[in-house]
């Protein structure tokens, strides 16, 4: 790099730091839940920026499509539920609270400075297992992405691990939520939404777009940032879309709650499906390259995928495939699931009315 | 682990899938429970799969006596490149305790539910609690430390939900599971932040790949962190005092199905990781390591147990009693844990596993007497032992194991620890040891008093005997106590090769 | 199985037949007591069985099981664990007896509880008395002082179970905080718990561990009263007169002496107990309770406190012996253990009968009274002769021999202790007795609340014990000779 461009790449860093900074102080100030959930949505959308400066897109992209969007959203469905205010606590009740932070904070920047420093390519980080998976994915796998390689295929079963927290946290949320009495968001009486005419129209234009993008993300991640992570947040964004504008009366008859668990269920169960094939195969558990028997394998015409000369790896491309269609399909599952959960419900107290 | 070297339950290539059958069985379960039709059919599959892994969890036993450590690669990639379960005698004896106690719940729950949780959400809370099962089998099995913290998140984020199921019988279970969250949740944080410091400093996730590196690379500020990082983490998790305030209200405010299984799996499998990096991971050579477990640990579970027991004596809720009798008890475990020997340890997972099955006793005895009376306070629990006489005398031998009395586990457990104490020359922890078992023996007392000898309150609402679905579990985990207490070879085996898997050599 | 094993467990299980039994048929008065009676009896003709096979050298022995390695629940009979099984035995029938008449003279509650509890501790005495190892020693222990509990707030009111809470809190605190790693250490140290003629520790461990073990082991058995761990006696009172006779002449008490006895005898040996200064600092412990016990019983007026308070420096006695650098203390001591049972609960057993019929339990209010119940307050006289150790009664061989073993072995202070209590027992008991049989005026004499006064069995029950302090003056010389073997290296074939 050239000495511009360290100078140009240092002071970006350290205006993201300042603006994360500015965020984080906000948020611990402000005493409106709307200001404060606004807030984080910006604080992850500058750390999102501050990832893509370091170069790691994946993250990025999943930090602006979960932290900055889809968390606001039902953050904001909570809201609903709660008073608009944060009450003033007594200072002396934040006084162990506070030190513990700052010897967290302290300790972070004690730790730092015996970590190698950043981009350093002799750096254990780089240099172990981080160069092994450079050096072999091609090889391997046979993706390009690597990030795609690792997350799905080395570390395949941590990835199993997170969706299925993400079911946890579904099937959480509508053990708490839901059940129990809800006002249906009506869809608004005709003859009240003459502004509303826009805002439904462009909806019913970007929905379908959206949709598309999110398999767009999906079939990509193999190429580029991108994932069923990412695309099941954006294709519930879709359906939450609908909702918010019109009714979720409407939606829920186009994806019932029920449905919407029953997927989140089957796209768990699709992942370990997938692994418990290559077993039945005579593999490990999601040991892609056992996913199919030999006989089935040369079945698959070479060209399937351009060039016929290279080394095939039909096994991991389709593990990986169904893999992150699990994902896609538990997370976007669960995200309507969570949303479901918050809309439409009532407070317990006016139930009682 | 002699005693299962001669244990082939399963065909040899379903035995060669065994560890991984272990920790899917739930978790597939969770999946189907989820898409049950009916209660009845979601009781039906948590039954059955969690019989399903304590069937694998013995076949993982049996390869484990015999080739000393199972590693089962996943994915085709052997370590550190991708992830591998690494199964050594400590992790097979811990799975062996968190599947029977997955069981014994699961068949517990086919009753004790009803009381506690809307009908149309048992399906739901038997997926959660499934998963809660599946992350722990994960957590004890595995050998990887990221993929660890991921089966740390499945079992958290699955207990948060189901002790917030809580709140049809107790209003107070919402911010008990909001605490709850809290203090996981940053416990979590802590672990995942202290790993990714080792990580910087050695490039690698897989554990014995970090232990190797580590030993060549002394103290570096980035691996002291991570080590104060993971060990405080865990330490949330584990309920160490001070980092114990999220345990009381959990424990008093849950259905009685997740209270038992939390008390009896939670904090072992979070001390269990805990001794995974103290003693294997970070190499003994490292200063800081020790200092902090001599120095630190010890003081503080020391103090645990004493101040908490004496909590547990001024409580007036019968369910809180036995949650700061558990941070107590974490604290026995802890101080056995802090001798940093082979004997020590032994004793230490010999204590674990007592305190497991007695504290499943006594909360699923609770739970029993729930089902027909709506008891909170120990007084409201007077002389039910003439009303429900089946399920008091199962809290009884739970109780009497808890206290230390003879020819009951409980009794042999504190018998081993300070045996290893005293072995080591520890003579202030035998005195913590004898002091604090003095006190369990008052809050034990205070309980059977009232429970058996006191006369009922005239008016008050009385309690009904509950049916045998919940009382064959009951007094599973009850005359495994007495069983134990009278034989103990088979936990002093198991508590003894996982020590020597952590420390070479047996005592 | 062989005749051996089968005796042991005969010892044990019936008592614990007769608890089951007693409570089968509770709503049965006659037939639960004809029970309770049968099983005193076969129990004491198991305990003479096993006693004259060990005096002939074959004690019985039996391993039960064996929870973890060094740790074992086992059974092993020995000369001192014979006779305390006799005379726990035998007592258990003769108290039994005294409890039908007491429990029904005062129409007492909850006697089925009464009796089944009465059968649990004799359960618990029959383990203490042929332990062969300390844990299991130890179980048995806990068990005598968990089934003795119901028996000690028989009455159910505020005192009563403020009474046992200060007994369950003393004994079991002691017993965990001191006795268990006491044990804990000995079996972490040489491996096992065993019993082992001429001491375990005997030349295997340094000084330093063997005074910590032998205070821990000697204060941990508070059931052996040696101050400060005496209070839960006196306040134990609150039972009824069975209770108190039982507990203090009989099971509680005597299993506390008679495990500080075995583990001085075969945990330690008198030669390593003549080396420690912990046991120099109990025998010190012990005078002082001796002369303090015996100064405050002198100002109780209650006659059972009195008698409790008695018992307390009674118990020092054979503490003191056991503690003594000399063999012959120990037998000395395992004798006074028997003859202090047979006096004390005669006593008890008369305080009892006088407050069956007069419902006096004050000194002051007994003046007189020997002319109204002469049998009564003539075996009273007896045993007070046995407890201060005059002729022709039993006490005065063993006081003889501890006064003697006493100065024989340096220990002068307990001697002279021992001398001061015994002229403080003339002045706490005589008088009593002699204002009650020879009253100095024609004082107002008490009427029997009871019409008839005691009843019969209850008195049959006081000449027995009282005539046995006579008999046993007699037999002392046989006595000793059976106990003989505590001196010597080995006592039984094949001894571990």
């Amino acid at each position: 790099m050239t000495g511009f461009a360290v100078e140009a790449n240092f002071a970006l860093n350290i205006a993201l730091l300042l603006m994360l900074l500015v965020c984080g102080v906000a948020i611990a100030r402000t005493r409106s839940l709307m200001a404060a959930i606004l807030l984080m949505s910006v604080y992850s959308l500058v750390s999102a920026v501050w990832l893509v400066v370091m170069d790691a897109a994946d993250v990025a992209f999943t930090e602006a499509v979960v932290g900055a969007g889809v968390s606001t959203i039902v953050l904001l469905g909570a809201t609903l539920l709660a008073r608009g205010q944060t009450e003033r606590h007594d200072w002396r009740t934040q006084i162990v609270p506070g030190i513990a932070a700052i010897g967290v904070g302290v300790l972070l920047v004690y730790a730092a400075t015996g970590l190698p420093g950043f981009g350093d390519a002799a750096s254990p980080a780089n240099a172990h297992v981080g160069r092994a998976y450079l050096e072999q994915t091609a090889q391997d796998i046979g993706v390009p992405n690597m990030v795609t390689a690792v997350l799905a295929s080395y570390r395949g079963f941590d990835t199993l691990g997170e969706a299925v927290v993400i079911f946890a946290a579904g099937i959480g949320v509508a053990l708490l939520l839901g059940f129990g009495p809800r006002a249906q968001l009506a869809p608004l009486p005709e003859d009240l939404g003459d502004h509303h005419v826009v805002l439904r129209v462009v909806a019913k234009l970007l929905i379908p777009l959206i949709v598309l993008y999110a398999f767009y993300v999906q079939f990509h991640g193999d190429i580029g940032a991108g994932g069923g992570f990412q695309a099941g947040v954006i294709l519930a964004v879709a359906v939450i879309l609908h909702a918010l504008v019109f009714g979720l009366r409407e939606t829920m008859a186009a994806v019932p709650a029920k449905a919407a668990r029953t997927i989140a269920a089957l796209g768990i169960l699709l992942y370990a499906g997938v692994g418990v094939v290559c077993i039945v195969n005579g593999g490990g558990f999601l040991d892609y390259d056992r996913l199919f028997s030999p006989r089935v394998e040369a079945m698959i015409p070479a060209n399937l995928l351009g060039d016929p000369g290279q080394a095939h790896h039909w096994g991991q491309h389709f593990g990986i495939f169904f893999i992150e269609l699990g994902v896609l399909l538990t997370v976007a599952a669960t995200m309507v699931t969570i949303f479901y959960g918050f809309a439409g419900r009532v407070l317990d107290g006016e139930a009682k009315r | 682990m002699t005693v299962f070297e001669n244990l082939y339950v399963a065909a040899p290539a379903l035995t060669a899938q065994a560890p991984i059958l272990v920790v899917l069985a739930p978790l597939v379960g969770a999946c189907a429970a989820a898409l049950a039709p009916g209660a009845r059919t979601g009781w039906v599959i948590s039954v059955v799969t969690t019989l399903f892994a304590v069937w694998m969890a013995m076949a993982v036993a049996g390869e484990v006596a015999r080739h000393g450590v199972v590693q089962y690669v996943i994915g085709g990639f052997a370590p550190p490149l991708g992830i591998a379960f690494r199964i050594d005698a400590l992790g097979a004896g811990m799975g062996l305790l968190v599947s029977t106690m997955g069981f014994l719940g699961a068949l517990y729950s086919g009753h004790a539910l009803v009381s506690e949780i809307d009908t149309q959400k048992h399906t739901l809370f038997q997926a959660g609690y499934l998963l809660c099962v599946a992350g722990f089998l994960g957590l004890v099995f595995t050998g990887d430390a990221f993929n660890a913290f991921v089966f740390l998140e499945v079992s958290s984020i699955g207990t948060y939900a189901l002790v917030a199921a809580g709140e049809a019988r107790d209003r107070r279970a919402l911010p008990a599971a909001f605490t709850y969250l809290i203090f996981g949740t940053v416990g979590a944080t802590f672990y995942v932040i202290g790993v990714g410091f080792l990580y910087g400093a050695t490039g690698t996730l897989n554990m014995a790949d970090m232990a190797a590196r580590l030993g060549t690379l002394g103290d570096s500020s980035a691996v002291q962190a991570g080590f104060a990082f993971i060990v405080v983490g865990l330490g949330l998790k584990a309920a160490m005092f001070p980092l114990h305030g999220w345990l009381p209200g959990t424990y008093s405010t849950a259905p009685s199905l997740v209270s038992v299984f939390l008390a009896a799996v939670a904090t072992k499998a979070a001390i269990y990781l805990m001794a995974r990096f103290a003693f294997d991971v970070f190499p003994q050579t490292t200063t800081f390591g020790g200092l902090f477990i001599k120095d630190v640990l010890a003081p503080l579970a020391a103090a645990g147990a004493i101040i908490c027991s004496l909590q547990a004596i001024f409580e007036t809720e019968i369910r809180r009693m036995l949650a700061f009798s558990s941070i107590a008890q974490v604290g026995f475990i802890l101080l056995g844990f802090s001798l940093a020997s082979a004997a020590g340890m032994s004793a230490a997972l010999f204590y674990m596993f007592a305190h497991a099955l007695m504290k499943t006793a006594l909360f699923m005895a609770l739970g029993a007497l729930a089902i027909s009376l709506r008891a909170r306070r120990l007084d409201d629990l007077a002389g039910v032992a003439r009303e429900a006489p089946w399920s008091v005398a199962a809290f009884g031998v739970g109780a009497a194991s808890l206290a230390g009395v003879p020819l009951t586990m409980g009794f042999l457990a504190k018998w081993r620890l300070i045996d290893a104490a005293l072995g080591a020359g520890a003579i202030w922890i035998v005195a913590t040891l004898a002091i604090g078992s003095l006190l369990t023996l008052v809050y034990v007392g205070r309980m059977l008093e009232a429970m058996f000898f006191r006369a009922p309150p005239a008016g008050a609402a009385r309690a009904k005997e509950a049916p045998v679905g919940v009382l064959a579990p009951l007094w599973i985990a009850a005359g495994l106590s007495i069983w134990f207490g009278i034989d103990a070879s088979l936990p002093e085996a198991i508590a003894d090769a996982g020590a020597a898997a952590l420390f070479g050599a047996a005592r | 199985m062989t005749g051996d094993d089968l005796l042991i467990l005969l010892a044990l299980g019936v008592p614990l037949f007769a608890a089951a039994v007693t409570y089968a048929v509770g709503r049965m008065p006659d037939v639960r007591e004809t029970m309770t009676l049968v099983a005193c009896i076969a129990l004491s003709i198991i305990t003479i069985s096993m006693f004259t096979r060990t005096g002939a050298g074959h004690p019985p022995s039996l391993v039960m099981a064996e929870p973890m390695s060094g740790v074992e629940i086992a059974f092993r009979l020995e000369p001192l664990g014979a006779l305390f099984a006799v005379m726990a035995s035998v007592l258990w029938g003769v108290n039994s007896l005294f409890s039908i008449g007491y429990m029904r003279g005062r129409r007492e509650a909850h006697q089925t509880r009464f009796y089944m509890c009465f059968a649990l501790a004799m359960f618990g005495v029959m383990g203490v008395a042929m332990a062969s190892n300390l844990f299991t020693l130890f179980i048995f222990y806990e068990v005598l002082t968990f089934s003795t509990y119901p028996l000690v707030t028989h009455r159910g009111d505020e005192a009563a179970r403020k009474a046992g809470r200060v007994y369950l809190a003393t004994l079991v605190g002691s017993s965990v905080v001191l006795f268990l790693p006491g044990i804990i250490a000995v079996t972490a140290l040489m491996g096992s718990s065993t019993f082992t003629p001429g001491g375990l520790l005997a030349g295997r461990v340094d000084d330093g561990a063997a005074n910590i073990i032998l205070l821990l082991l000697t204060f941990g058995v508070a059931k052996a009263a040696l101050m400060p761990l005496h209070g839960w006696l006196p306040s134990a009172m609150v039972a009824p007169a069975p209770v108190s006779a039982l507990l203090h002449a009989v099971a509680v008490v005597k299993a506390g002496v008679f495990t500080v006895l075995k583990v001085s005898t075969y945990i330690f040996g008198p030669e390593l107990i003549s080396t420690l200064w912990a046991a120099q600092v109990i025998l010190w412990v012990a005078a002082g309770s001796i002369v303090v016990a015996s100064i405050v019983a002198l100002t109780k007026d209650d006659l059972k406190a009195r008698l409790a308070w008695s018992t307390v420096g009674q118990l020092s006695y054979v503490t003191a012996a056991a503690m003594l650098p000399w063999a012959n203390g120990l037998i000395a001591g395992g004798l006074h253990m028997v003859f202090h049972a047979v006096a004390k609960i005669t006593l008890f057993m008369c305080a009892g009968a006088i407050y069956v019929a007069t419902g006096a339990s004050k000194v002051s209010e007994m003046e007189g009274l020997g002319r109204r119940m002469p049998v009564v307050f003539v075996c009273f006289m007896l045993a007070s002769f046995s407890i201060i150790g005059l002729p022709p009664m039993a006490g005065m061989w063993t006081k003889l021999l501890l006064v003697t073993a006493s100065f024989g072995s340096g220990a002068w202070i307990v001697a002279v202790a021992m001398i001061v209590s015994t002229l403080l027992g003339v002045c706490y008991l005589l008088p009593l007795a002699f204002r009650a049989l020879f009253p100095p005026m024609a004082a107002p004499v008490r009427d029997f609340v009871r019409p008839g006064g005691t009843p019969g069995v209850a008195v049959a029950a006081v000449v027995i014990t009282a005539g046995a302090c006579l008999a046993l003056f007699v037999l002392a010389d046989a006595m000793a000779a059976y106990l003989e073997p505590l001196r010597t290296e080995s006592f039984v074939e094949g001894a571990p």
